[in-house]
């Protein structure tokens, strides 16, 4: 059993990610900051005529906020009616991964433990499979 | 057709298609007690409708189903297959005759019969089972005769689904359009394509419109049937019954008016048939013979709130402890725990009731826990607020989803952000004399023309940075925004700036930028930047006010209404004079530049807010680049006098040294152990009213026999300056109070008119010619004008 994964880069780890959970990829230019939110929420942005919120996974997978460029990338995903943007370094590619292949005796650790779910070898780079909604979950943002 | 008839057609169509089937499961299986209970339901609706819209076929039909689907739910009669066929014949019967009413076709009468049959379960579940079924066939069979019958077809019903697609492509071809707008711009098109583009453009804004009224509609619409409602209620119950509504302006999502309906009328049905009492009780009661049912609807913050009170008898909580115990939904001993507001949601609890007797209107113990479920399933909430034996009030909070709202959208360092219009009450700038900041153990303590409020700069509420170039610049133009918020006391918003007055469209935010409290959603207004809405309630709460009453806002000791007497400001002239002017004449302080103030027409005057007033004081001191002026009002009119500077308000003691001059001077007063002059503001307006302000209606007739050019270029401007009116036309001269000839030598007979002035040309009178004026003497004339207007000459 096989299926389809997006890979990308999240504080320079590769990841992946069930295309399952991916509306689309899109660069987003001007986003606005939200004051006084968790910090886990990077501002707002507007896709086609709709406002959708930008998570920074690089603070919530090392605790330090991402620096911005000017443009950056985002991963559009769904999650309980409200759409999100996952801010990533890049994206590389989609790729098909049988569910047998994690590596069975290694496990994420540390604070990837609660947003990845296993570790995969992808051409010979180790990579997280990673559940948006764990990166986004909202049971972790009291301790924020 | 009338259009509560119309309503209820459809709806019972509507509930007829969704329980479909829930009655062939029941058809299966007879004994299962939810199928029971959303027939019953259903039952109960149509009933419930038939009832005022007085269709006595339809009420036998359903309140006879209703009996024996009550008596299943208790478990008095055992639901049997045959009791299922009966009532699915009522059903049936139902939906034959909304057919009929909607095609105006005729329906069988045999309605008697089948109600006998199915009443027959009472007595004997098993007796007259065969009956039923036959009966049923009958009905079957005259289906298809109807259903061929052309439909009128007034209306297209379409999924809300469907209509959000639709919105959010038109959204989305606003932000194209606006991209093509730029492209447009940047590649400098020729007009051709320009004016292919406006076309567009124009059609886009209109399609947008339609498509924004589509989803959005007045809760007018749902009020409008209530009065009919309340009105037939109350004759069939002989109770008299004033309804009063408000705010059927709110707009609210069309979903939302749908899902609010039943809830709302099944309120207000019970607020009519129990908590209303007949005029005599009433009257016994000490109360107006005739009720008052109050439904209002208003927007707060992102809730809509729904309120129906009525000052009926309330509810009766033991009464209702009563009538828990005796269907078993409670015992005395969870009772006695619970706490006053507990007790009183017993009534949301299936199967209760506080009606004393069924009634063909209301009270078969659906109702409020049916209200309280369809609520719920649209996020709304309902609270009781009961005062028994004098009101009830019902509020439902419905929230705001995807509502249009009228926002203010408002800056903070360099953020833009929206706020609900309906909250906010006065926009001030903080420079207005109504206006003083201070501060006080760490908090900014805005008074508003004596009120003290709550103060924040909306830079701290949301520990922004402020960006301190400008901030440094522009903080005495910031903007004070009072708000009313839902919850707490008024208070104060201190932003950059105000920016704009638009219409917004309201999405939730996710949980965790809701979390904080501050925001009430996120909206995305037209120039595609995404906005946060503040939530005045949530800024309330952080600013400590929220728990402070609405109505306990302190007035801050006004200086001119405390025993001292009244009030003065003391100031220091530019000619380096201190002096007093009372309060009560200051309309307000105001700074402007210097170049604002000119010597034109003879005066100094000043042009402040576009308008020229006159300014007194300037004179031939150096003006400074920013002038402070004081503006007096007469109640009439307004001058401007210049100062350098406030000293400050003081009390007018009650000891004054009369002046030599008090034409000048009212008197000398002491202020802080100095003397200085109160000055008289009369001097101001005397030598400064316009000529004769109050001339305006009367009318001058200029009597022109050849060329008319001095009168017109020269006379005309004069007396309009005195404030007279001035014509030409011939057709005027009756009208007129004064008329007023150049030709001296003209006839006689015409000087014998009292109201005739002569003007001549020439300095001197010639002898032996009529009386007559000089037509450059402008004193000479105006008083001549007034001394005929006085009855003089």
């Amino acid at each position: 059993m096989s299926s389809l994964y997006l890979l990308a880069q999240i504080a320079g780890t590769n990841v992946a990610i069930s295309s399952d959970n991916v509306d689309s990829v899109v660069r987003v230019n001007e986003i606005i900051p939200i004051p006084k939110t968790n910090p886990i929420v990077k501002g707002l942005f507007a896709l086609r005529s709709r406002v959708l919120t930008l998570i920074d996974c690089e603070y919530r997978a090392t605790g330090t906020p991402k620096l911005m460029d000017d443009e950056c990338l985002a991963i559009i995903t769904n999650l309980s009616g409200f759409q999100y943007g996952l801010l990533v370094d890049k994206v590389d590619d989609v790729v098909s991964i049988d569910d047998d292949k994690y590596e069975k005796a290694l496990k994420p650790t540390g604070i990837w433990s609660e947003i990845a779910t296993a570790l995969i070898d992808i051409d010979g780079n180790l990579t997280m499979i990673v559940d948006p909604e764990r990166l986004i979950g909202t049971n972790h943002m009291l301790a924020a | 057709m009338d259009e509560l008839l119309e309503d209820f057609i459809s709806e019972t169509h509507e509930t007829l298609e969704a329980l479909s089937g829930q009655l062939i499961e029941w058809e299966k299986n007879p004994q299962d007690k939810a199928l029971v209970d959303s027939v019953f339901r259903f039952v109960h609706t149509v009933k419930g409708s038939c009832g005022f819209l007085d269709l006595p076929r339809l009420l036998k039909l359903s309140h006879a189903a209703e009996d024996i689907l009550s008596d299943a739910r208790d478990g008095r009669i055992m639901p049997t297959a045959q009791l299922v066929s009966a009532v699915l014949a009522i059903i049936d019967k139902i939906s034959d005759i909304t057919n009929a009413m909607e095609s105006g076709a005729s329906v069988v009468d045999n309605d008697e019969q089948l109600i006998s049959s199915l009443l027959s379960h009472i007595s004997s579940p098993k007796k007259d089972a065969q009956k039923a079924a036959p009966v049923k066939q009958e009905i079957v069979a005259q289906l298809p005769a109807n259903s061929e019958k052309p439909q009128k077809n007034r209306s297209v019903r379409l999924s809300l689904n469907l209509l959000d697609t639709l919105m959010n492509g038109v959204s989305d071809m606003v932000l194209a359009r606006n991209d093509v707008s730029r492209q447009l711009r940047k590649i400098g098109a020729d007009s051709e394509l320009e004016h292919a583009f406006a076309k567009l453009s124009s059609s886009v804004a209109e399609l947008r419109d339609a498509i924004g009224l589509m989803r959005m509609q007045p809760i007018e619409q749902l009020f409008a049937s209530l009065p009919r409602l309340v009105r037939d209620l109350s004759l069939d119950l002989g109770k008299e019954i004033k309804l009063q509504l408000e705010g059927s302006e709110v707009e609210v999502d069309r979903e939302m008016v749908e899902a609010v309906r039943d809830p709302l009328v099944h309120i207000l049905r019970n607020a009519v048939d129990h908590g209303i009492e007949t005029p005599s009780e009433r009257i016994a009661a000490g109360k107006n013979r005739e009720g008052i049912i109050k439904v209002s609807a208003r927007q707060s913050g992102n809730q809509i709130l729904l309120e129906i009170t009525d000052d009926g008898r309330g509810i009766n909580i033991d009464s209702l402890c009563a009538n828990a115990m005796e269907r078993g939904l409670v015992d005395s001993a969870e009772w006695q725990k619970m706490s006053d507001t507990q007790r009183l949601e017993t009534i949301f609890l299936p199967g209760l009731s506080t009606a004393g007797k069924v009634t063909s209107i209301s009270g078969r113990g659906v109702g409020m826990d049916v209200v309280k479920n369809n609520l719920q399933s649209i996020g709304a909430s309902i609270d009781l607020d009961n005062i028994p034996g004098q009101a009830l009030t019902i509020t439902m909070r419905l929230p705001l989803t995807l509502s249009i709202i009228a926002g203010l959208s408002v800056r903070a360092a360099g953020q833009v952000f929206g706020i609900a219009r309906s909250a906010v009450v006065e926009i001030l700038s903080v420079k207005n004399s109504q206006v003083q900041l201070e501060e006080i153990g760490g908090r900014d303590i805005a008074t508003v023309r004596g009120t003290r409020l709550a103060c924040c700069k909306l830079e701290d509420i949301l520990e922004i940075e402020p960006d301190y170039e400008t901030a440094q610049a522009n903080d005495e133009n910031r903007i004070l925004v009072i708000i009313n918020p839902a919850v707490g006391a008024k208070f104060v918003l201190n932003v950059a700036a105000v920016i704009d007055n638009e219409e917004l469209v309201i999405k939730p935010g996710p949980p965790m930028v809701m979390d904080n409290g501050l925001y009430a959603g996120t909206t995305l207004p037209d120039n595609g930047r995404p906005m946060l809405l503040l939530d005045p309630s949530g800024i309330a709460t952080q600013l400590g006010v929220s728990d402070c009453d609405p109505t306990e806002n302190i007035e801050a000791a006004s200086v001119s209404v405390e025993d001292g007497g009244e009030a003065a400001i003391c100031f220091m002239r530019l000619n380096g004079k201190r002096q007093a002017i009372r309060l009560t004449s200051i309309d307000r302080l105001e700074e402007v530049d210097a170049r604002a103030a000119d010597f034109v027409g003879g005066k100094w005057r000043v042009n402040v807010d576009g308008q020229l007033t006159d300014l007194i004081g300037l004179d031939d001191h150096a003006a400074p680049d920013k002038l402070q002026l004081i503006r007096l009002n007469d109640g009439d009119r307004a001058v401007c006098l210049a100062i350098d500077y406030v000293i400050d308000i003081f009390q007018l003691p009650a000891e004054m040294i009369a002046s030599e001059t008090p034409e000048l001077h009212e008197a000398i007063v002491k202020m802080d152990g100095e003397f200085v002059e109160l000055l008289n503001i009369y001097q101001f307006f005397e030598d400064n009213v316009d000529n004769g302000a109050d001339h305006d209606n009367i009318l001058c007739f200029v009597d022109t026999e050849q060329s008319d050019h001095w009168e017109k270029q020269i006379l005309q401007p004069l007396l309009k300056a005195s404030g007279y009116q001035v014509s030409f036309d011939e057709k005027d001269r009756n009208n007129a109070q004064i008329i007023i000839s150049r030709n001296a030598e003209q006839d006689i007979s015409d000087v014998d008119d009292g109201r005739m002035l002569v003007l001549r040309d020439q300095r001197n009178p010639r002898p032996n010619s009529i009386a007559s004026i000089f037509r450059y003497d402008r004193i000479g004339l105006i008083s001549a004008i007034e001394e005929k207007l006085s009855g003089a000459l």
